[in-house]
C-alpha cells in the first residue's frame, strides 16, 4: 500500500509517458485511423513551431492574464457577499433561495447574455469569467461562517472581543479552509469561462487560438493549444495549493511529517 | 468504568447540541423573494424596446414563438438523450475504473498527476478537437460529455473503496467471497461514494452537453441559444437562459431523488 | 449563615433563578428557582448528573444565556458577559484556536488592549503558571488534551479575572492528566486567589477541589443539598483523598445524589 515517495512519482511519470507512447505507435500502426487525428510528435512539432513564433506566449499571456484579474474580481465580491449574507441569519433566511438559483443556472447558457450586453470585448471575458468563479467562494464562504462552532463565538464573549475582532480573530480564521476550497474551484472555473469566451468569439486568447487552428485545419496546433490550456490549469491549480500550503501552519506541519 | 461512560456520553451530548446550529440546513424558500421583486421591477419599470434587457414577458412570448415553429420541445428532447446516455455511459465507466484504481495496492496514488490533468483540461477546449477529430455529431457530444463528467464519479469511487473500513474488506475475504459476489459487495458500501461523484458530474454533464451544442450547432437547446445569440433575438437569449435553468433544476431534482431512496438503506453517513 | 456575611464578600448573589431553553423548537424548564451566594476567593464546586443542567447555570453566570430572577455580580444586576469573569469550557478543541500557536491563543482576550510589553508579560506569567513554558510556539493540535486544557486555562488567567467559572473541565481527560490538572488548579488558585465556580458529575473531584459543595439534580434542576468542605488550602492526592473527612464528605453526597434519584440506583 505504500509506496515510498521517490517511487511513486517515477510512476507518476511513467504512466503519462505510456499512454503517449501507444498513442504514437497506434496512429503510426494504422491501429486508430482519423483524418484529423494528430500524433504526439506532430503535437510537439506544432508547440515548438508556436513558440518560435512568439504566438504561443502571446496567447497564453492574454488567456492567464484574464483568468487571473477575473479570479481576483470574483474573489474579492465573493468573500464579501458570503461574509454579508453567512453573518446574518435573517438575511441568509431571506436571500439563500436566490442565491442558489442563479448559481446554478447553466453558466454556458449565460455566455449569449454577456455576448449581446458586451460583445466580444475584453470586457465580455471578465464579466463572464468573474461571474462564474464568484459562486463557489459565495457559497463556501457562506458555509463556512454558518459552520463557526457555538463554542468559538462563546469565546469571543466570554473574552469580550468587539464585533469586529470576532469575526477577524474568530469567525474569519476558522471560515478559511472552506473558503480557500471555494477560492481554488472558482480559479478553474475562470480560466475555463475565459478559454469559451475566447472560443465563442473573442478575438484573442488561446480559445481564439485553438479556434482558428480548428478552423485552418491545423490539428497539431490545436492539439498543442488543448495541451497547454491543461498546463495551465494544472500549474495554477498547482501553485494556488503551494501558496495555501506554505500560509497555513497545520497544513505544513502535515506536509513535514508525510 | 462507569465514570468512563458517563463521561463520554455527555461529550457526546454536548456535541450533538451544537450540531444542530451548525448553519447547515435547507434554505427557505422565502429566499426567492428577492428574485421575484428583481424580475417584478424589471417587468413593470423596464424599457419595453430595451435591447440588453428585454422585459420578462417578451421572454415568454419567445418560448411560445419557439414551440409554435415545432423547435421547443424537439430541441429540448435532444440535449436531455445526450444528457442521459451519457450520465449512464458515465456512471458505468467511472465505477468500474474508480473501483480498479481503488483495490491496484501498489501506488494507485502515483496515477494522481496524471487523472490530475485530465480531469482538469476544459471541456470547452476539447469540443473543437473532438469536432475535427470524430465529425461534428451526436457521437462525437457524446464523447465529450461523458470524457468530461466520468472524473467526479471515478474518483469519488476509488476513494470511496479506499477508505472501506478495513473490518469490512477483511469480512469480505473472510467470508470467502470472490469474484462477481466480492464486486457487488463493494459496489454496495461504495455506493455513497459514487452516488456523490454522480451528484457532483450531473450539473456537469448538463453543461458540458449544452456547451457542445453552442460550439458546434449540434441540435438541441445549445444550438437554440447560438442561434438566438446571433440573430440578436435578445428575448429568446433570456428565454433560452430561463429553459436551461429550469433544465438544471429538474437535472438536480432527479438526482437528489435518486440519491434520496438509494441512500435511506445507508443511514446517515457521517461525510 | 448569609446574614453574618459581609456584602461586599459576596461575589454572586442568586436569587429565584431559572432558565428556560428552546431545544427543537420546545420551550423547557431547565433550571427551576435557584437560590445562592457564591463568595470572595472561595471555590464552590456544583455536582449533579450529566444533562441536568449544570452547564447551562455556568452559562448563567457567565451571562450567555438569558434567565429570569435575579443575578446580581458585585451588587449589580448581571446581563451580558460580566468583566472579570472567564469560562474554561469543557470542549477545548473547540474553544482554542487552532490556527494560532498557544502564546497567540493566549493573548486573545487582551491583545491590543494593553500596552505590548505589558501584555507579553502577562502571557508569559500565565503561560509559566500552567507549565508550559517549552511550548509557547506550538499549535493546539500539537499537544496533548491535558496540554490544550492547560492553554485554556492560561488564557483565561491572562485576562486577570476575578472569578473563573470551569465547565468539566476535566471532563474528557484520562484520569492521571486529570489528577494533574486538579492539583494544578489548586495551586493557581492559590497563587491568584481568585474566586472559582466548578461543575462536574465527578463526586471525587467535587469534592476534592471545593471549599463548598451544591448538588444540582432533578428536572427541571434544583438546589437539593449543600455542603462545607472545610479540608483546608492545601490538598493532597493521596493523602487528602484517603482522609477519613473526605470519605465521609464523599459518602454524604453520594447518599444525597441517590436520594435525588428517589432511591432508584443511577446505572447509566
Amino acid at each position: 500500500m505504500a509506496v515510498p515517495k521517490r517511487q511513486a512519482r517515477l510512476i507518476g511519470w511513467i504512466a503519462p509517458t505510456i499512454l503517449v507512447g501507444l498513442w504514437q505507435l497506434s496512429i503510426v500502426t494504422g491501429l486508430i485511423r482519423f483524418r484529423y487525428f494528430p500524433t504526439p510528435v506532430a503535437v510537439a512539432r506544432a508547440l515548438h513551431t508556436l513558440a518560435v513564433s512568439g504566438e504561443l506566449y502571446k496567447n497564453t499571456a492574454h488567456t492567464v492574464s484574464v483568468t487571473l484579474i477575473a479570479w481576483v474580481i470574483a474573489s474579492v465580491l465573493g468573500i464579501a457577499i458570503g461574509l454579508v449574507v453567512g453573518l446574518s441569519v435573517p438575511l441568509w433566511k431571506g436571500v439563500m433561495a436566490s442565491i442558489d438559483v442563479l448559481r446554478s443556472l447553466p453558466i454556458i447558457a449565460l455566455v449569449p447574455v454577456g455576448v449581446i450586453i458586451f460583445g466580444f470585448t475584453l470586457k465580455l471575458e471578465i464579466v463572464i469569467a468573474a461571474y462564474a468563479a464568484m459562486w463557489p467562494t459565495v457559497v463556501n464562504t457562506i458555509s463556512g461562517v454558518r459552520q463557526t462552532r457555538a463554542e468559538l463565538l462563546d469565546v469571543g464573549k466570554m473574552l469580550r472581543l468587539s464585533t469586529i475582532e470576532r469575526l477577524r480573530k474568530l469567525i474569519f480564521p476558522s471560515s478559511l479552509p472552506l473558503i480557500m476550497v471555494g477560492l481554488r474551484l472558482g480559479l478553474g472555473l475562470s480560466l475555463v469561462l475565459t478559454v469559451v469566451s475566447e472560443i465563442v468569439g473573442t478575438p484573442k486568447g488561446i480559445g481564439n487560438a485553438l479556434i482558428s487552428a480548428e478552423q485552418a485545419l491545423h490539428p497539431g496546433q490545436m492539439f498543442a493549444y488543448i495541451l497547454v490550456v491543461g498546463l495551465v490549469g494544472y500549474l495554477l491549480n498547482g501553485v494556488f495549493l503551494y501558496l495555501a500550503h506554505f500560509f497555513s501552519p497545520e497544513e505544513r506541519s502535515r506536509g513535514m511529517a508525510k | 468504568m462507569t465514570l468512563q461512560t458517563a463521561n463520554t456520553h455527555s461529550v457526546m451530548i454536548r456535541k450533538s447540541r451544537h450540531k444542530s446550529n451548525d448553519g447547515k440546513g435547507v434554505a427557505p424558500l422565502v429566499g426567492l423573494l428577492p428574485l421575484a421583486a428583481l424580475l417584478l421591477i424589471w417587468q413593470v419599470f423596464g424599457n419595453p424596446h430595451s435591447v440588453f434587457f428585454p422585459q420578462p414577458n417578451r421572454w415568454f412570448a419567445a418560448i411560445d414563438s419557439l414551440r409554435q415553429q415545432g423547435m421547443l420541445w424537439s430541441s429540448i428532447l435532444a440535449t436531455a438523450s445526450t444528457f442521459i446516455q451519457s450520465m449512464i455511459v458515465a456512471t458505468l465507466i467511472g465505477t468500474a475504473l474508480g473501483m480498479a484504481l481503488g483495490s491496484i495496492q501498489w501506488g494507485g496514488r502515483a496515477l494522481d498527476p496524471l487523472l490530475d490533468f485530465l480531469r482538469n483540461l476544459p471541456a470547452a477546449a476539447l469540443v473543437p478537437a473532438a469536432a475535427i477529430v470524430l465529425g461534428t455529431n451526436t457521437k462525437m457530444a457524446l464523447v465529450i460529455v461523458v470524457f468530461s463528467s466520468v472524473w467526479p464519479i471515478l474518483l469519488n469511487t476509488r476513494s470511496a473503496i479506499l477508505n472501506l473500513s478495513p473490518v469490512l474488506s477483511s469480512s469480505i475475504t473472510n467470508l470467502g467471497l470472490g469474484g462477481f459476489r466480492r464486486s457487488s459487495v463493494m459496489i454496495g458500501s461504495a455506493l455513497p461514494g459514487i452516488l456523490l461523484g454522480v451528484r457532483v458530474a450531473a450539473p456537469l454533464a448538463l453543461i458540458v452537453t449544452l456547451l457542445a451544442e453552442f460550439i458546434t450547432n449540434l441540435p438541441g437547446v445549445g444550438a437554440l441559444i447560438l442561434s438566438a445569440q446571433q440573430n440578436f433575438n435578445s428575448a429568446e437569449v433570456y428565454a433560452l437562459l430561463l429553459v436551461a435553468g429550469v433544465l438544471a433544476l429538474v437535472v438536480n431534482s432527479i438526482v437528489s431523488a435518486i440519491e434520496a431512496s438509494v441512500l435511506h438503506r445507508h443511514g446517515p453517513t457521517t461525510s | 449563615m448569609p446574614e453574618l456575611i459581609k456584602q461586599d464578600e459576596v461575589v454572586y448573589q442568586v436569587l429565584d433563578l431559572s432558565v428556560n431553553l428552546r431545544r427543537r423548537g420546545q420551550e423547557r424548564v431547565i433550571l427551576e428557582s435557584l437560590s445562592f451566594d457564591v463568595l470572595k476567593k472561595e471555590c464552590l464546586s456544583i455536582v449533579g448528573p450529566s444533562g441536568t443542567g449544570k452547564t447551562t447555570l455556568l452559562r448563567a453566570l457567565a451571562g450567555l444565556v438569558p434567565y429570569s430572577g435575579s443575578v446580581k455580580f458585585h451588587g449589580e444586576t448581571l446581563n451580558g458577559p460580566a468583566s472579570d469573569v472567564v469560562l474554561v469550557f469543557q470542549d477545548y478543541v473547540n474553544a482554542l484556536l487552532r490556527w494560532r500557536t498557544v502564546q497567540k491563543n493566549v493573548a486573545l482576550g487582551i491583545e491590543g488592549r494593553i500596552p505590548k510589553e505589558q501584555c507579553q508579560e502577562r502571557i508569559d506569567e500565565a503561560i509559566e503558571t500552567v507549565g508550559l513554558q517549552n511550548y509557547r510556539d506550538s499549535y493546539p493540535w500539537e499537544l496533548s488534551g491535558g496540554m490544550q486544557q492547560r492553554v485554556q486555562i492560561a488564557r483565561a488567567l491572562a485576562m486577570k479575572p476575578k472569578v473563573l467559572l470551569f465547565d468539566e473541565p476535566f471532563g474528557s481527560l484520562d484520569a492521571m492528566t486529570r489528577e494533574g490538572l486538579q492539583d494544578e488548579l489548586l495551586r493557581v488558585r492559590s497563587v491568584f486567589q481568585t474566586t472559582c465556580v466548578f461543575i462536574t458529575h465527578d463526586i471525587d473531584e467535587a469534592v476534592y477541589l471545593g471549599d463548598r459543595l451544591m448538588l444540582l439534580s432533578g428536572s427541571p434542576a434544583s438546589l437539593t443539598f449543600e455542603l462545607d468542605i472545610p479540608l483546608g488550602a492545601s490538598r493532597n492526592q493521596i493523602l487528602t483523598k484517603e482522609s477519613g473527612e473526605f470519605l465521609g464528605y464523599r459518602h454524604q453526597v453520594y447518599e444525597q445524589m441517590r436520594k435525588a434519584h428517589g432511591g432508584s440506583q443511577a446505572t447509566g
